[in-house]
């Protein structure tokens, strides 16, 4: 309360919004825990979930909070992002590869 | 046509498939927050380098310039409408860098890397940077060995040495690409079996065009190849169409492309044609990436974008293999104005300049250099010493005819030696005059010369000095040719060689007829 009457009497009301984020930004950061978006194809069942967020958890050895999405023009697979890093095991992404080595080492019939 | 058979599709799809893995792909991104301009504002790629290439949608790649506090400023080297704002932009953990090696020799490539000839894919092993730090103090050695540009005028008295950078400067048509063209040419001798014997390692060139039109670059190419030329030439354009950031990277790419040569204990020669277009395309980029402006609206740092290219240029010390990489930076002057802030910044960074001007190539003096103000403040270590002692003269025969030069219209009523002062300087201005594409090797350019400052063409017509000239060479070769051979083996000029040139000059003196 102190707080937000000080925040008030400055008159920077309208920077509250970025105070709160910012605040659970560096709460995640103290605690270790490391928010991830997983975008997939379609809904996970619940074991595969758990699945995911225990390898995730083993690969960026923090904790991780789970943001679900879906998307259908992935096919199948999914795409975490954590921070600016993404792990992409979509199969959208691996058409996408395959459609760039077909075009660079291009066809030959003979 | 033959027939296709579903089963051999198949087999061929197996196969392309065959080294295809599915794993999880991990990679950086950020997205658009802004773009206009051939300019995109990134938000996100927080791990980014400095000059890293990234990856736009529709394969458009852009490279890192600024790195600010919550964004990212980049540059596109592609089309800016196929981008739109939100699109992911990917990190490729890659400097701009460029492949380099001796499979690049003959072609033409853009400043990426990537041939523009239409003659194929080019298999390099190698990958340099495209921006890499010139070499300090203890690497170097001064430069030693002449590099002959073939251009009478400029290896007598503006001598280029392996090594340095030597600017090529005028206004617009007053030649300074023919300069650089005929240098080229001429550096073909050097890869001949007769330059190996006599010790004269190879010279590999690259041609930058920045900000030129497609069909000069086009011409300059089809010249090159008329003159085979091509075979140690790589050439590098960013013509006038491209992407202010393709034009402004194009002299590095030339750079790191002559420094493998020079890094392999190998010559090269890079001609940045020219550095003022290059100038105007980094202010234009830098305008619009907010940096403050300057003098006439470059940025700040526009000397450094010169001075970090040129010093890059050097002579390696024996140790790491005594290569070399000379630069031949070209600017463009207008009206003459060398006082302008390219001119003079490139002036102070280079070791000399050859001032090409206007009115001369008007009066027909081709090359139209200013001997004048023209300087090499190294290249007299590096010149042949036969040339040296033939060429003191001819500078100061030349410095004394311009200085009488206004007097020259009151003709008869000068008194002798005056007279005779302004005939010989009309002749070595003639006979210094040169032909495009015509690079004259150096054995034979001493010996004109000799035949000038000796006065032996005082008694020859001024027209007819040319034709003097070359049938005195001519001569030489039919008659003395052991002069030739002398000078090329020995390059000095002993009592017993001058005595010999002397007296076959007075032989041919007399059998050579005037012109009415």
């Amino acid at each position: 309360m102190n707080f937000l009457n000080f925040v008030i009497e400055k008159k920077r009301e309208n920077l509250l919004h970025s105070i709160a984020e910012r605040y659970l930004e560096l709460r995640d950061d103290h605690l270790g825990i490391v928010s991830v978006t997983v975008t997939t194809a379609f809904i996970f069942a619940e074991d595969q979930i758990e699945k995911l967020q225990k390898k995730l958890e083993e690969i960026l050895g923090k904790k991780i909070r789970l943001n679900l999405l879906v998307d259908e023009s992935l096919v199948g697979g999914f795409i975490a992002k954590a921070g600016d890093t993404m792990y992409d095991a979509s199969v959208r992404h691996q058409l996408e590869l395959l459609k760039k080595q077909f075009l660079v080492s291009g066809f030959s019939l003979n | 046509m033959a027939e296709v058979r579903p089963d051999e599709i198949s087999a061929i799809l197996r196969k392309q498939l065959a080294g295809f893995e599915s794993e999880v792909d991990i990679y950086d991104v950020g997205t658009v927050l802004q773009i206009g301009d051939g300019i995109a504002r990134v938000y996100g790629l927080s791990k980014v380098m400095a000059t890293e290439l990234v990856e736009f949608p529709n394969n458009v790649i852009g490279m890192v310039l600024n790195l600010d506090e919550d964004s990212v400023g980049c540059v596109l080297f592609g089309e800016s409408s196929l981008v739109k704002e939100g699109d992911t932009v990917k990190r490729t953990k890659r400097v701009a860098s460029i492949a380099v090696g001796e499979e690049l020799l003959g072609r033409v490539v853009n400043p990426l890397g990537i041939p523009i000839d239409g003659k194929g894919a080019i298999n390099t092993k190698e990958f340099l940077p495209i921006e890499r730090k010139a070499l300090g103090v203890i690497q170097r050695q001064p430069v030693k060995e002449p590099l002959q540009t073939g251009i009478t005028a400029v290896d007598a008295m503006i001598p280029i040495g392996r090594g340095q950078r030597e600017l090529i400067i005028g206004d617009r048509q007053t030649g300074k690409t023919a300069v650089a063209i005929d240098t080229i040419i001429n550096q073909k001798y050097t890869h001949t079996e007769e330059a190996k014997s006599l010790g004269v390692k190879p010279v590999y060139c690259i041609y930058v065009a920045v900000g030129q039109k497609s069909s000069t670059v086009a011409q300059v190419v089809a010249k090159l190849q008329e003159q085979g030329a091509m075979d140690y030439t790589t050439v590098v354009a960013a013509a006038a169409w491209e992407p202010a950031p393709l034009q402004y990277i194009a002299p590095y790419s030339g750079a790191t492309l002559g420094e493998y040569f020079r890094d392999s204990g190998k010559h090269a020669l890079v001609i940045y044609d020219d550095l003022s277009k290059q100038a105007a395309a980094y202010r234009e980029l830098s305008l619009l990436l907010r940096r403050p402006p300057g003098r006439e609206a470059f940025p700040g740092d526009v000397f450094y974008l010169h001075s970090r290219l040129l010093e890059r240029a050097s002579k390696l010390s024996d140790d790491l293999g005594g290569g070399s990489l000379t630069a031949l930076p070209i600017i463009e002057t207008q009206q003459g104005d060398v006082s302008a802030y390219i001119p003079t910044n490139v002036i102070s960074i280079t070791d000399g300049q050859i001032y090409l001007e206007s009115n001369l190539f008007n009066a027909g003096v081709r090359p139209a250099i200013n001997v004048g103000i023209s300087v090499s403040r190294v290249g007299g270590n590096a010149q042949v010493k036969a040339m040296k002692k033939v060429a003191g003269t001819l500078k100061l025969d030349l410095a004394q005819y311009r200085e009488l030069e206004a007097f020259a219209k009151f003709g008869s009523d000068l008194d002798q030696s005056t007279q005779r002062t302004l005939a010989k300087g009309s002749r070595l201005v003639e006979l210094l005059k040169q032909g495009q594409y015509s690079p004259v090797p150096v054995e034979r350019q001493i010996v004109s010369i000799f035949l000038g400052t000796k006065g032996f063409m005082d008694s020859v017509p001024v027209g007819d000095v040319k034709r003097f000239e070359k049938e005195a060479l001519e001569f030489f070769e039919v008659k003395h040719n052991d002069v030739f051979e002398t000078l090329k083996k020995e390059k000095a000029i002993s009592d017993e060689l001058e005595g010999k040139i002397v007296n076959a000059a007075e032989d041919f003196l007399k059998v050579f007829k005037k012109s009415a």
